[in-house]
């Protein structure tokens, strides 16, 4: 009789976090990117666009490291969670996105369009440098291989 | 019919424009919310299904899938923007 082939569907489940490290990749990036977008709205608006500029970047990297740890924690244990933790991730995180806004509002030290304008632009930026990088290394998504220069 | 509402509201709040503001601030966020609410959900749908065809490329489409909810979501983001302008 054959050995009993093993299949694919039986794969010991990996512990592999594509996601998290591509989070990992965009908030290390937005550290070291971000202070160049700070920068350009204290110029403009001062020490209140300093501030509404990074609490923009903070919601944004939070917001990045927050979705992947939720599809990371849901991927583990089905596909219909994974749906559903997706699914309601992005209402939270729409929810924490307004929230957060509507708290600093009315704050002496608030700029509105410092604030926008980071939020679209470190959101987008990270995005499209991230995507980038994962098209390079398509062999390790989101990981650059040890010891091979790009 | 916006004269209406903008009646009432400003019989109710004393001031017409920022009422009518107020409503096409949160309308624009809702709506603008709607799609990629559809997106991600054939986005993830999508994913899943190729997770379970081929296990072994799982890793590739969870990356896909992460960036792709991303780059959705910024077009949520877009709408929370018109409701910050027209907040009053």
């Amino acid at each position: 009789m054959a050995e009993h082939a093993p299949q694919a569907t039986e794969e010991a489940p990996t512990e592999e976090a594509p996601e998290r490290e591509l989070a990992r990749d965009m908030v290390r990036r937005g550290i070291v990117g971000g202070p160049v977008l700070i920068g350009v709205c204290t110029g403009v608006w001062g020490f209140d666009g300093l501030w509404s500029s990074a609490f923009a970047l903070g919601l944004i990297l939070f917001n990045f490291w927050l979705a992947a740890s939720l599809i990371t924690w849901s991927v583990r244990i089905s596909p219909a969670v994974l749906m559903a933790g997706v699914m309601s991730g992005y209402i939270i995180r729409l929810g924490i996105l307004t929230g957060a806004y509507l708290l600093v509002r009315d704050g002496g030290w608030f700029e509105a369009m410092a604030f926008i304008i980071t939020l679209i632009a470190a959101h987008l930026v990270l995005l499209v440098w991230e995507t980038r990088h994962v098209s390079m290394s398509l062999a390790y998504p989101g990981l650059k291989p040890q010891g091979v220069r790009s | 019919m916006l004269a209406l509402i903008s009646t009432i509201l400003a019989e109710l709040t004393g001031d017409g424009e920022a009422g009518l503001r107020a409503i096409g601030g949160g309308l624009g966020y809702g709506l603008a919310a709607i799609g990629p609410g559809l997106g991600i959900g054939i986005l993830v749908g999508n994913a899943i299904t190729a997770m379970a065809r081929q296990p072994e490329s799982a890793a590739v489409a969870r990356t896909t899938m992460f960036l792709g909810i991303a780059f959705t979501e910024a077009i949520a983001l877009i709408g929370f923007v018109v409701f910050i302008l027209l907040a009053p």
